[in-house]
């Protein structure tokens, strides 16, 4: 859809190949969101599956959470989404995370609307 | 404070230097490197003659048991113990005692030494979590708190586990160390496997121990390309898989230590515990391919592993003994006597497997005698010879098996950041004031 994406994470976290798709790939978050329109981010946990990948929460917080300081690196008026329940003080920082909190209610709404509208095509879409 | 070091054999391989003439040191760093210095008038003046000046010795591979161990080594006998060995940069690993598995125990070491060391001392981190091989420690942490490098000290046995180590030191840039023992090959030996093994009736270690390990970790280091540094390297094949992996282009580096390349199995016979050592002193055929891997440049550099323990740990029966030789104070002149007295290697050769070497290989300070490095220099008595002592021993650790061998090359001097730590055999004793800022 004519955006540049840029994958950011720990490389033990980036899928081989992922280049392939014609992603830029950055370890460094500094790196990877200067001058980025848009924040898409995850929830990150630890579980079984990826207990290799993350050394622990505060590690992580360390070096990739989405603090204002590194937010001020985006562009000015950056959206900062999220694809929900969000680990406040992991991925995004509490100060961050208030700040994208109206437009992140407008996301989960949407996102029901998507979801109702992939159901329904799923479904048949018969009257 | 100013050194004059005059008229001794400036051996500096960083730059093509092998020459007599006058060092000067000066706030800290080197001034100058000429012939026919004349010495500023607050400036001590060292007469050097008949000897070697070189970059300090750089050792890769000591350990310490300070705080959890009173009765083994600490920071300060540590250092001394450094500094009488020519020594100017410590690289402490972790171990039972010193797990060294979160930024706590790092930052406790460094500041400990800023207060009572002589030497420049600088941690590598654990890799995963007490050492067990099962989950990463926080390794960015531990970088950005000091750390050179990530490495257990003993061998991550799930391959899954090296791969996400590799792939996540790679981004925060330090090389993985690795130990290359496969556990459960070496599983209750004692000593390298074979004659000398079945003859004394203790149970073996064998080669294959050494190269299964080597071998994965090299196939783990061209999949992820990243570093991975062999520590240490004891067996013919590890060497000549490692010197075709180099070939290759796969990012691979590794040391040995003296006991390596003087010391054949055979030091074990009459059960004798101070030769028992992981991985396990090998035959006399490893003993030559691993000379013939420092002389073509397989082998990156020359660590001392230090293990210092106490006589409870060794004066026991074989199999209940513990693994380790203390080496850092002589494992230079070992290492001189060995390989360029013994075997005709070059001097800058030799500067360069103690020292440049190994700085080059972890940016660590040292390493270079150029105009502006931090002063960090050993003179080394080459014409004199001297006998192995442990009774004297500055570290806690008397456990050598040279004692009573005569060596050449004897550390006569040493200069960290431009301040003497040792002279004529006597360390310092007050702390160095250079590591304070």
């Amino acid at each position: 859809m004519g955006a540049e994406v840029t994958l950011v994470g720990p490389s033990t976290l980036i899928p081989p190949g992922v280049d392939q798709f014609r992603v830029r790939v950055a370890t460094r978050i500094e790196d990877g969101i200067a001058g980025a329109d848009v924040i898409l981010l995850s929830r990150v946990e630890i579980t079984d599956a990826n207990r290799l990948q993350i050394p622990s929460l505060r590690e992580y917080a360390r070096f990739y959470c989405l603090t204002p300081r590194r937010l001020a690196l985006a562009a000015d008026d950056a959206l900062v989404l999220h694809s929900g329940s969000m680990n406040r003080g992991v991925e995004i920082s509490p100060e961050v995370a208030d700040y994208a909190f109206p437009l992140l209610v407008q996301q989960v709404t949407n996102g029901i609307a998507v979801r109702m509208a992939v159901l329904y095509l799923l479904a048949g879409e018969r009257e | 404070m100013k050194l004059l070091i005059k008229n001794g054999r400036v051996i500096d391989p960083s730059r093509d230097v092998d020459l007599v003439c006058d060092l000067l040191l000066a706030d800290g760093v080197v001034a100058a490197c000429e012939v026919n210095l004349s010495a500023p008038e607050d400036a001590e003046v060292y007469d050097a003659a008949g000897k070697w000046v070189v970059p300090g010795a750089v050792d890769l591979h000591v350990h310490l048991s300070e705080p959890t161990r009173a009765d083994r080594e600490t920071v300060a006998s540590l250092s001394r113990a450094a500094a009488a060995g020519g020594v100017t940069t410590a690289v402490c690993r972790p171990c039972d005692d010193v797990s060294l598995d979160n930024i706590a125990v790092a930052e406790f070491l460094l500041s400990k030494n800023r207060r009572e060391g002589l030497v420049r001392l600088k941690p590598v981190a654990a890799l995963t979590r007490g050492l067990r091989g099962e989950t990463l420690t926080d390794v960015g942490d531990l970088v950005t708190g000091g750390a050179l490098a990530v490495g257990d000290d003993r061998a991550v046995m799930d391959s899954q586990v090296m791969r996400r180590g590799l792939e996540y030191a790679r981004a925060f840039a330090v090389p993985v160390i690795a130990f290359p023992q496969d556990e459960s090959l070496a599983a209750g030996g004692v000593m390298n496997e074979g004659f000398v093994s079945t003859t004394l009736g203790l149970k073996g270690i064998p080669w294959s121990a050494e190269e299964v390990m080597v071998i994965r970790d090299i196939i783990l280091a061209r999949m992820t390309r990243w570093r991975v540094h062999v520590s240490p390297v004891t067996v013919a094949g590890a060497v000549e898989l490692i010197r075709r992996a180099k070939a290759d282009g796969i990012k691979v580096t590794c040391d040995t230590s003296p006991h390596y390349f003087w010391l054949t199995e055979r030091a074990v016979e009459g059960f004798n515990t101070f030769a028992k050592v992981s991985p396990p002193l090998r035959s006399e055929r490893d003993v030559e391919a691993v000379k013939a891997g420092l002389a073509d440049g397989t082998i990156d550099a020359v660590a001392s592993h230090h293990v210092p323990l106490s006589v409870v740990d060794k004066d026991v029966e074989f199999d209940d003994a513990a693994f380790g030789i203390s080496g850092i104070e002589t494992y230079v002149a070992v290492a001189y006597t060995a390989l360029v007295a013994g075997a005709g290697m070059s001097p800058a050769d030799f500067v360069r497997l103690i020292s440049a070497g190994p700085a080059k290989l972890f940016g660590l300070p040292g390493g270079t005698l150029a105009v502006g490095a931090p002063a960090d220099v050993a003179v080394l008595d080459v014409e004199g010879a001297s006998v192995i002592t442990a009774a004297s021993f500055f570290s806690r650790g008397k456990n050598t098996a040279f004692d009573g061998v005569e060596v050449g090359g004897k550390p006569a001097l040493t200069v960290v950041g431009g301040n003497v730590v040792m002279r004529d055999g006597k360390s310092a004793l007050s702390p160095n004031p250079a590591l304070a800022t």
